[in-house]
């Protein structure tokens, strides 16, 4: 079974994009900050991670930054999911590879499945 | 640019920002109304009654909060007249924690005030909307500044002959200076803070419309910030 890995701060967030994941068919599991799912991940090893940007403390940037570092988490796909409406605007990631995917809330739940299933497809 | 014009720009651009502000704040209710009615249709098809309970509460806890997002809009656009009743510190301090309760256990936010006997006259809307202003402004910061430290809102509601005095604490979290400024701001919202303590100002201003006070008090170690607000407890005194 495929694992996904959700780290957002919202916990009505974290409970939807499980549930939906979940009933997908997916394995998941979930993060409520960013040094927490930096620790999943590394034990864990998901198949793909799910990371919202604003976060308390650590913010997902500084997340999708610390895993592309990492020799052994940077080829992790990861989907951004957030309120924030560009993500040209954010550009601290920039000596980094970007993220595979990038999407806006409100979240629409088919565009999200489209968009794991391809990248996880292409990953394969 | 100087004199009314800059007055007039800052006001314009404060406008702005508060617009932005809603539309963002809006996405998340949004986000926990669709996630609500996630669990329920999906509960429904799959006959998981618990499910269906998880999306009921969720979508009740978000409409919650839109019915104080929009109330708090609302007091900061429009004054309103005041419509003066003698009201039960006791049944205040517990409506509101009683709201918020949920959303505190989601957030791991330990929410604790000790209450008094004593009332206070006021508006009941405003002085509600007020000290749920006051303690959702206390879980958030709580909830963004925590880290391995407990955190939490915790403090007194009692009343005097002269004052009804709101003494609360939120404990893991020492305020920064741009929220100070927002929360004493006595006209409109001051250019380039964060506008999710958008409910601090209006706290600010309805304990201001009864005649009463509130202050500020930090700690940077260990973090702690004190909201003491103290409002007249009868309309003479005031």
């Amino acid at each position: 079974m495929r694992k996904i890995l959700v780290i957002d701060d919202e916990p009505d967030v974290v409970s939807y994009l499980s549930a939906f994941l979940e009933d997908e068919g997916f394995q998941v599991l979930s993060a409520s900050n960013g040094p927490d799912g930096l620790a999943l991940a590394r034990e864990e090893r998901p198949d793909l991670i799910t990371l919202d940007i604003t976060m308390p403390g650590m913010s997902g940037i500084e997340v999708l930054t610390t895993l592309r570092r990492d020799e052994q988490l940077n080829g992790l796909p990861v989907v951004i999911v957030t309120g924030v409406t560009s993500f040209d605007k954010l550009t601290d990631y920039r000596d980094v590879r970007g993220p595979e995917g990038f999407m806006q809330k409100p979240i629409d739940l088919a565009q999200l499945l489209s968009t794991i299933e391809g990248i996880l497809d292409s990953s394969r | 640019m100087e004199g009314p014009d800059k007055d007039l720009h800052d006001l314009l651009q404060s406008q702005g920002e508060l617009i932005g502000s809603i539309a963002h704040d809006l996405k998340g209710l949004i986000n926990g109304i669709e996630g609500g009615m996630y669990f329920i249709s999906s509960g429904m098809k799959k006959e998981k009654p618990e499910r269906i309970g998880q999306g009921h509460e969720m979508m009740k806890r978000n409409l919650d909060r839109i019915r104080r997002t929009v109330a708090s809009q609302l007091y900061y656009v429009k004054d309103r007249e005041i419509n003066w009743n003698e009201l039960s510190i006791r049944e205040l301090v517990s409506s509101a924690i009683e709201s918020l309760q949920g959303r505190a256990d989601d957030l791991g936010v330990k929410v604790e005030v000790n209450m008094g006997e004593g009332t206070l006259e006021g508006d009941e809307f405003a002085i509600r909307s007020m000290l749920l202003n006051v303690l959702d402004y206390g879980l958030e910061v709580c909830h963004r500044s925590k880290q391995e430290a407990q955190v939490a809102v915790v403090g007194t509601a009692e009343s005097t002959r002269e004052w009804a005095i709101f003494d609360l604490r939120a404990e893991g979290f020492c305020m920064e200076e741009q929220s100070r400024a927002l929360a004493l701001a006595d006209t409109y919202m001051p250019r380039g803070v964060d506008r999710s303590h958008l409910g601090l100002f209006i706290a600010s201003k309805i304990v201001r419309n009864h005649k009463g006070s509130l202050d500020i008090e930090t700690t940077a170690e260990p973090p702690s910030t004190r909201l003491l607000i103290k409002v007249p407890a009868n309309r003479a005194a005031g």
